[in-house]
């Protein structure tokens, strides 16, 4: 694989890279990278570029693929990268959504506040320990049957909320309402049930966690008082997706594709890629599958999210209300949108792999109450930095298929950290500063902070760019990983 | 045996073999040290086994049916996979018998074997080998 210097990029603006096309026969588009210099020096370092290059091949990409600051090496697609392939006969990827479908975020509000929660959290920790099954091979509450399974894979969040795990407000909140209607139970294969028929309402292990944390700092009061967000709130983030439900289905297709496309004439520089076209019979099923496996995901955060209330009302009683839903989003998924591209209106099958959808003020898919000032992005930092809460904007739209970052970043191996990073000393460090953690200890390594690119120079980097409007900086409390 | 390589997100290694059996014996073993470290080092006696069979159109297309059948099963049952019988051992197809333990909890969670980067063939020692990355 070509490795990419800096002497390939054009600057566009300081905010904004392009690596044009020509820089390899095969591109068909440009590569384009959102971040500021200095990220973009850390990004030369591993391989997420050429796997940029390699996206930017795949048949009826539009315009240019992106990376956005937070990206780091990945497989097939970089963790970061958004694409956009012609609708409907462009490339669907399983690559370019990933494995573990429709990972997301979550992000529920208290009414406590940061002060008279403190005292609470050595217990709240221990309780929310006990209600939510982490790490791996540790099943959830649930084992659903096969009729169960189907009405999950076909309405998502919704089924939960139906069988009272949840309320109907829930589904306002979340992105698509929890449910994309194209999901086709029938496409997801008997290993992937197998999988997934006792993990709803678990949250995994690896960067997967439930935070809870407090609003350190409006950064934008406008937005942020629509958001319901004030300084101090005390706030809840759950970060998981559709585990091994939608690990199989991708392992299924990917699998699929691989022997389909030779029939369509594609040819990819990385198996990972594997990819045919969507309104083909092998698009259709896997874009059925994946929309199933993104509402178990879905249903599965809702269910985190019913557990992390039952904790909250046997730690501080029922009068002090459970946190409600702010938002709930993806970050690998592909979904069917429509942008401008050169001038013109298009249906587009948008790629997003470790990317946030982040859409601008007035657009339909937005709440109601959030509409008039964008769609909220949920951006978790790494254990132990502030998490934020961004806006979308309109011109995130024009930029980058209404697409933004969705973290911190990863910019060392687990292995490095591993070496780097004493984890009893960096427990009791956190400890000292107010952050209680449960974790195994080559956990706490591997999530160490050190291990992630600096989440604020991330978020300066996506509002200098114009995709997002930083509105509230959180802090961590506790925080419970796999 | 298998070597750990470098790669930021997730964890990759390069597996070798003498043999297309040892090859294959190396990417299960390398698994299994990532799912649950040290765990198929004290072999206790299996209370589980399992037949799979497979084809594939090349054997590194083989090597990643076989892990991605085997992390399957292991989730499904419960049940670490340390030891496998190759009945059959072709290029592109196998008949094997798993041989494992129920676990209780695994260190790490393996999401995938990819065929990122994965590409089986015989060095000019004749050694099989091939990088392998799985995503946790």
């Amino acid at each position: 694989m070509k490795k990419i210097t800096k002497e390939a990029i054009v600057q566009r603006n300081p905010y904004l890279w392009e690596i044009p096309v020509g820089f390899r026969p095969d591109m068909q588009v440009p590569a384009r990278i959102i971040a500021s210099e200095t990220l973009l020096d850390d990004i030369l370092d591993d391989r997420s570029l050429q796997q940029l290059v390699n996206v930017t091949t795949l048949p009826g990409i539009r315009k240019a693929a992106f990376v956005m600051p937070d990206v780091h090496e990945g497989y097939g697609f970089p963790i970061g990268g958004v694409a956009a392939t012609s609708y409907p006969h462009g490339a669907i990827s399983p690559g370019g959504i990933g494995y573990d479908i429709n990972c997301g975020v979550r992000m529920l509000v208290s009414d406590l506040n940061e002060g008279e929660t403190r005292r609470y959290l050595p217990e709240l920790i221990r309780v929310l320990n006990e209600h939510i099954p982490s790490g791996m091979g540790t099943p959830g509450h649930l084992l659903l049957n096969d009729q169960e399974l189907d009405q999950v894979l076909a309405t998502g969040a919704e089924w939960a909320v139906g069988q009272g795990y949840g309320s109907p407000r829930d589904l306002v909140y979340t992105e698509s309402n929890g449910r994309l209607p194209a999901a086709d139970p029938s496409r997801v294969s008997e290993r992937a049930r197998q999988r997934g028929r006792d993990q709803l309402g678990t949250i995994g292990s690896g960067n997967h966690f439930v935070e809870v944390g407090y609003v350190d700092e409006i950064l934008n009061p406008l937005i942020a008082h629509g958001f319901g967000l004030r300084e101090g709130q005390v706030t809840v983030l759950i970060h998981t997706g559709s585990r091994g439900l939608g690990h199989q289905i991708a392992t299924d297709y990917i699998r699929i594709l691989m022997e389909a496309m030779p029939a369509y004439g594609i040819e990819l520089p990385d198996r990972e890629l594997a990819c045919v076209p969507l309104d083909s019979p092998e698009g259709q099923a896997y874009f059925g599958a994946m929309c199933a496996g993104a509402n178990f995901a879905w249903c599965n955060r809702q269910l985190v999210c019913w557990e992390v209330r039952q904790a909250w009302s046997a730690v501080f009683g029922k009068a002090a209300g459970l946190p409600e839903l702010l938002y709930d989003v993806a970050h690998n998924i592909a979904k069917i949108e429509t942008h401008t591209v050169a001038g013109k209106t298009e249906q587009l099958i948008v790629h997003r792999k470790g990317a946030t959808r982040a859409f601008g003020p007035g657009h339909p898919e937005i709440p109601d109450a959030y509409r008039a000032f964008g769609q909220p992005v949920l951006i978790p930092g790494s254990m132990g930095t502030s998490s934020y809460v961004l806006a979308g904007t309109a011109s995130s739209s024009a930029l980058s298929f209404g697409s933004c970052c969705h973290g911190a970043g990863r910019r060392l191996s687990r292995t490095a950290a591993k070496k780097q990073v004493n984890a009893p000393v960096l427990k009791e460090e956190l400890q000292e500063a107010g952050i209680y953690l449960e974790a195994p200890f080559r956990r706490i390594a591997e999530e160490a902070p050190m291990a992630y690119k600096d989440v604020n120079q991330v978020v300066r980097s996506v509002q200098e760019a114009g995709i997002a409007v930083p509105v509230a900086r959180l802090k961590p409390l506790a925080v419970i990983k796999g | 045996m298998a070597t750990l390589l470098e790669h930021t997100t997730d964890v990759a290694v390069r597996v070798t073999g003498q043999t297309l059996t040892g090859v294959f014996a190396s990417g299960l073993e390398a698994m299994n040290q990532i799912l649950a470290p040290q765990c198929c080092l004290s072999p206790k006696q299996a209370d589980c086994c399992m037949d799979v069979a497979l084809k594939a159109p090349d054997p590194t297309a083989l090597l990643v049916d076989f892990l991605s059948e085997c992390l399957a099963l292991t989730y499904i049952h419960k049940t670490l996979f340390c030891f496998v019988h190759f009945d059959q051992l072709e290029p592109t197809r196998l008949q094997a018998r798993l041989y494992g333990h129920r676990f209780g909890c695994l260190e790490n969670e393996i999401k995938a074997v990819t065929f990122h980067t994965a590409d089986l063939r015989q060095n000019r020692e004749g050694v099989w080998e091939t990088p392998l990355l799985f995503d946790l």
